[in-house]
């Protein structure tokens, strides 16, 4: 069990999360048994760099994964998501939990006008009538900040910029009121003053109508400014996690710590970055133990045979290492 | 390195350790990659022995009926007409008119004459259209999209080069090809190399397209441009780097194409325009057959199964490479 | 300190390795029957610019800002519509092909993508050897010497030469480019974004390795970046673009301290520092980024500008030198509220 325990039922809970993928050479694991709750109306963030799993994660909360989950359960509320029927799921994906994605060009069915492909979620979900499904799309168009909303709901996803596009996918997501939004790398493919905007409106949106936000992302700089708690990944497990605070100022895992070193940071300028030597070990050569041992600067002599559990540092805060293990961890630890 | 290999220690899609341990595992090629996915596909595997076999059978048909004259396509035993498969030669034919093996494994024809030697010939035949003719419609077509794709934006007056050889390659699609071949083979003489020449020149426009619309998506790509950078000459940039990048939805479409271009040869030998009896092919085995069908269907279904039988491996085999060589369909282990 | 590399290469006064003025770039818009020129994309205009030896400059601006393209000018990879480029002293635009590809040994790339930038069926000792070779700068033995030592001094082990690219993490590939780039001992490189694509940890090696190299060898950057932080880490000056056109140049660190065009504060207010407590306040600009098909006139950024007045929508802004703490090198803006300000021309 996590260390961070935010509320006493969480809207959503994963527990013990494994993911498999069938390659030529065999299964090949992605997740490795992640623990993450999520509060109600809280943004949790799960960053890591690519291939780490945490879009794998995402995916399998809405059950719309390619690869197999081979263990774990992901509570909703109190539906056990992965005991669902397809047509049960289908009824909660949209309107209970929504989802935003990378790639606002492709997100798009291109031949359909956005206004039509918002009402088809309302009609979908809600039995709206097709005239009051419009009327309900354009409010939406207009409350995620699209000018002329009427016009634009009439127009091709072509005729949009990506942020215009971006902001669609948002007003679709949202359509239905979800208590959950699921946000893949949202920002990833737009310039830094659209980052600004669309995560300005997702900030908004979440206070206005309550939901929780899992925003999945590499990038620290937004998660800095829009998370609550973060959860870090690495090789398929989770890390570290705790609040926003803890991660960015009290890093306690010496992946976090490193991945923080590694950025370059406008305020404080050096010669040189702390770079991770190596990298990311690959999926089917994962050591026993933890998988960052080899590229460690911290390393001792449970690391590579033992497989190390969320230590707690503080309330809600809890890493994956063994110096933060009261029974094993050396007397000089180095951190904090 | 120093770095022992592990055993079973395999390289690949972006796996290389940065310790030097992937040293001693041999590199794996692009064509290595290619043929350890085309080996998976069975039927494109059945269709290669089949084409291996019938490449082998064509070499062998040409030494046996015209070299060293094992099986002769036109001796003609009037007596022994229309006999059936495997049966032996009547009485009355003299020894030397005495077929090879002692039997007709295929049977014989209106003539009497020996339809194994006969589909012996024609394989050889049918085969060398099929490849000669794709190989001048690959040289023309590689050629025209070639120099569209590079040097498109090129002026010529007040045109484009690419805008010319286009609009030239969509007029030449816009011939009704076949009706096309009727008439210059008409006016030509009927021997097979008019034929290989005919249907070469009428069929290179889907190659040039090709070729082109790969060119012009290379050619943005950025090893090109930093080649361009790296001050290597135009000539160098467009066979070492463009080409082949290219070649492989060009191979593709070349072995459909040779099936195509098999038909197109039996479809005017079948008609009277291709290549004149007696010299056979499987098209005028069939076109003489068809007088047969009731009294003698192996005739027909000899030549008709073998033509079947090749198209079907050769487009097996394009669909099969073409599967191989496409990164996106390729199942790759992913991290 | 950035500027302590530059001028521990350049001592005293001297000539630019790079000089570029009014540099333009139209790219026409073909359509109809015979592929007729129906508009033109107004890519760069009138752009200059001049990068000292040893020294990085840092291109910034947001996607379709025309980055990428004065990149390419620069290398006469795509020929301009008008401007001139001086390298070394030499025009770049009168040279003959063969003097061009003679010149190129000089100036290199590294781009982006470290999946397109090598052919993928050619080894990547290949793609190192290649211009040594076709440049006659090695043969044989020494070539796979030379290709080894460049393979190793990028962090690879030179065993790798005979490897297809596509047994390399991105990473990899990317230091494979790096050592291709190398090969001809260029005194320009030209960084087209080129470790936007890296995950966090890798990104910091190759910058490493970049600043150690330009250490090394003198090199010379122009390192075109979206991403602020990254370009605030590496370059010594800074010049950021708006839709085709430069808005404002400066040493890295004067540049972020005080940001004086609008649309600088704009970006500089949107870049998220990833400290919780340094807060957020981003500047939002009204309105799309306008058709570079059709620019708007006089300053460009006008439509969006949170300050524009009178003069910004018909008169195009001129060069004003800002003078302040750190302008060592002069603190360029394009912008009518310093239309006080001295020309820098």
């Amino acid at each position: 069990m996590s260390g961070a325990e935010p509320q006493a039922t969480p809207l959503l809970s994963i527990r013990g999360l494994r993911v498999d993928f069938a390659t030529d050479a065999g299964s090949v694991p992605a997740v490795r048994g992640v623990d993450l709750d999520i509060g109600i109306s809280e943004t949790v963030a799960l960053v890591g760099e690519s291939g780490c799993g945490k879009s794998v994660t995402a995916m399998s909360v809405m059950r719309l994964l390619t690869g197999r989950i081979s263990a774990g359960s992901i509570r909703f509320g109190n539906t056990e998501l992965q005991s669902l029927s397809e047509p049960e799921m289908r009824r909660i994906r949209g309107a209970q939990i929504g989802m935003v994605f990378q790639e606002p060009m492709t997100s798009l069915n291109p031949v359909l006008t956005i206004g039509k492909q918002i009402e088809e979620v309302l009609t979908l979900h809600q039995r709206l009538t097709s005239s009051a499904a419009r009327a309900h799309a354009v409010e939406l168009l207009k409350r995620v900040g699209i000018p002329s909303a009427e016009r634009r709901a009439s127009q091709y996803p072509h005729e949009l910029s990506g942020g215009m596009k971006q902001r669609v996918m948002i007003a679709m997501a949202i359509s239905c009121r979800p208590k959950l939004l699921i946000a893949d790398e949202p920002t990833t493919a737009l310039d830094v003053t659209i980052q600004a905007q669309i995560m300005d409106l997702l900030g908004s949106l979440q206070q206005e109508l309550g939901m929780a936000v899992l925003l999945i992302t590499h990038d620290l700089g937004v998660v800095a400014h829009f998370a609550e708690r973060v959860a870090v990944m690495y090789a398929g497990k989770i890390v570290e996690q705790g609040a926003v605070r803890d991660i960015f100022k009290r890093a306690a895992h010496p992946y976090t710590r490193a991945l923080l070193a590694a950025l370059p940071d406008p305020l404080r300028t050096a010669a040189r970055l702390e770079a991770i030597p190596g990298r990311v070990p690959l999926p089917r050569m994962l050591p026993a133990g933890c998988a960052f041992c080899a590229r460690c600067k911290h390393v001792f002599e449970p690391c590579p045979g033992v497989l190390p559990e969320l230590f707690p540092i503080a309330p809600g805060h809890s890493a994956a290492c063994f110096l933060h293990d009261p029974r094993r961890a050396p007397s000089n630890v180095p951190c904090q | 390195m120093t770095v022992p290999a592990t055993p079973g220690r395999r390289a690949e899609a972006g796996v290389l350790p940065l310790d030097g341990a992937g040293v001693l595992v041999p590199a794996e090629t692009p064509f290595r990659q290619v043929w350890r996915s085309f080996r998976k596909d069975r039927l494109a595997m059945a269709g290669l022995v089949v084409l291996a076999a019938l490449l082998m059978l064509a070499v062998l048909g040409k030494l046996f009926t015209e070299w060293w004259v094992l099986f002769d396509p036109a001796t003609v035993r009037l007596p022994d007409k229309l006999r059936p498969p495997f049966s032996i030669p009547s009485s009355s034919i003299g020894k030397e008119l005495w077929p090879t093996l002692g039997l007709y494994p295929f049977g014989t024809d209106e003539l009497g004459r020996n339809v194994f030697a006969r589909m012996l010939q024609g394989s050889f035949v049918s085969l060398s259209v099929g490849v000669v003719a794709v190989s001048i419609s690959l040289i023309i077509g590689i050629t025209v999209g070639g120099v569209a794709g590079f040097y498109g934006q090129r002026k010529l007056g007040f045109v484009s080069v690419d805008t010319l050889l286009m609009r030239v390659t969509d007029v030449a699609v816009c011939f009704p090809t076949f009706f096309l071949i009727l008439t210059v083979v008409a006016l030509l003489p009927p021997n097979i190399y008019n034929i290989m020449i005919v249907i070469g020149i009428t069929s290179w426009m889907g190659t040039a397209r090709f070729v082109r619309a790969e060119f012009m998506a290379l050619r943005e790509q950025d090893f090109v441009t930093a080649a361009r950078a790296l001050g290597l000459s135009e000539g160098r940039i467009i066979f070492r780097h463009l080409m082949p990048n290219a070649m492989a939805p060009v191979l593709v479409s070349a072995t459909i194409d040779v099936a195509h271009a098999i038909l197109t040869e039996s479809a005017l030998s079948f008609l009277g325009f291709g290549v004149r009896p007696p010299f056979a092919t499987w098209g005028n085995i069939l076109a003489d057959g068809r007088s047969y069908i009731f009294d003698a269907p192996w005739l027909f279904i000899l030549p008709g199964g073998a033509i079947l039988v090749v198209v079907l491996a050769f487009n097996l085999v394009g669909e099969g490479l073409r599967d191989a060589m496409n990164p996106k369909l390729r199942r790759r282990a992913s991290g | 300190m950035p500027q302590a590399a530059s001028v521990s290469v350049n001592s005293g006064p001297q000539s630019p390795l790079v000089e570029v003025s009014g540099l333009r770039k139209y790219f026409p818009v073909r359509g109809g029957l015979f592929g007729g020129v129906v508009n033109q994309v107004r890519a760069v205009e009138d752009v200059s610019f001049s990068i000292k030896r040893g020294e990085t400059l840092g291109l910034v601006g947001e996607s379709g800002c025309g980055k990428t393209t004065v990149g390419r000018l620069l290398l006469r990879l795509i020929e301009p519509s008008a401007g001139r480029v001086r390298f070394g002293g030499e025009d770049l635009a009168t040279l003959s092909s063969s003097a061009l590809r003679q010149m190129r040994q000089r100036m290199q790339i590294v781009f982006q993508d470290p999946y397109s930038s090598l052919n993928p069926r050619r080894t990547v000792g290949d793609a190192i050897g290649e211009p040594l070779f076709v440049h006659g700068r090695a043969r044989g033995a020494e070539l796979e010497r030379r290709v080894t030592e460049l393979l190793e001094r990028v962090g690879l082990p030179g065993g790798y030469r005979s490897r297809y690219p596509h047994e390399f993490s991105g990473g990899q590939r990317q230091r494979v480019c790096i050592a291709r780039a190398l090969a001809l001992s260029p005194e320009l490189v030209v960084c087209d974004e080129a470790v936007s694509a890296l995950d966090i940890s890798i990104q910091a090696q190759i910058l490493n390795l970049l600043r150690d190299l330009q250490d090394e060898y003198g090199l010379t950057y122009l390192f075109i970046s979206h991403n602020l932080n990254v370009v605030r880490h590496i370059a010594d000056r800074i010049a950021v673009m708006y839709l085709g056109k430069l808005v404002e140049e400066a040493d890295a660190e004067r540049l972020f301290e005080s940001p004086q065009h609008p649309y600088t504060r704009a970006l500089m207010s949107a870049n998220p520092v990833p400290d919780p407590d340094v807060p957020l306040r981003p500047v939002c600009l009204q309105g799309e980024l306008p058709s570079p098909l059709d620019p708007p006139a006089g300053c460009r950024f006008h439509t969006r500008c949170p300050s524009a007045f009178q003069p910004c929508s018909h008169i195009v802004p001129e060069a004003r030198l800002i003078s302040g703490p750190h302008t060592t090198e002069g603190h360029r803006v394009w912008c009518h509220l310093y239309d006080d300000a001295p020309n820098s021309d």
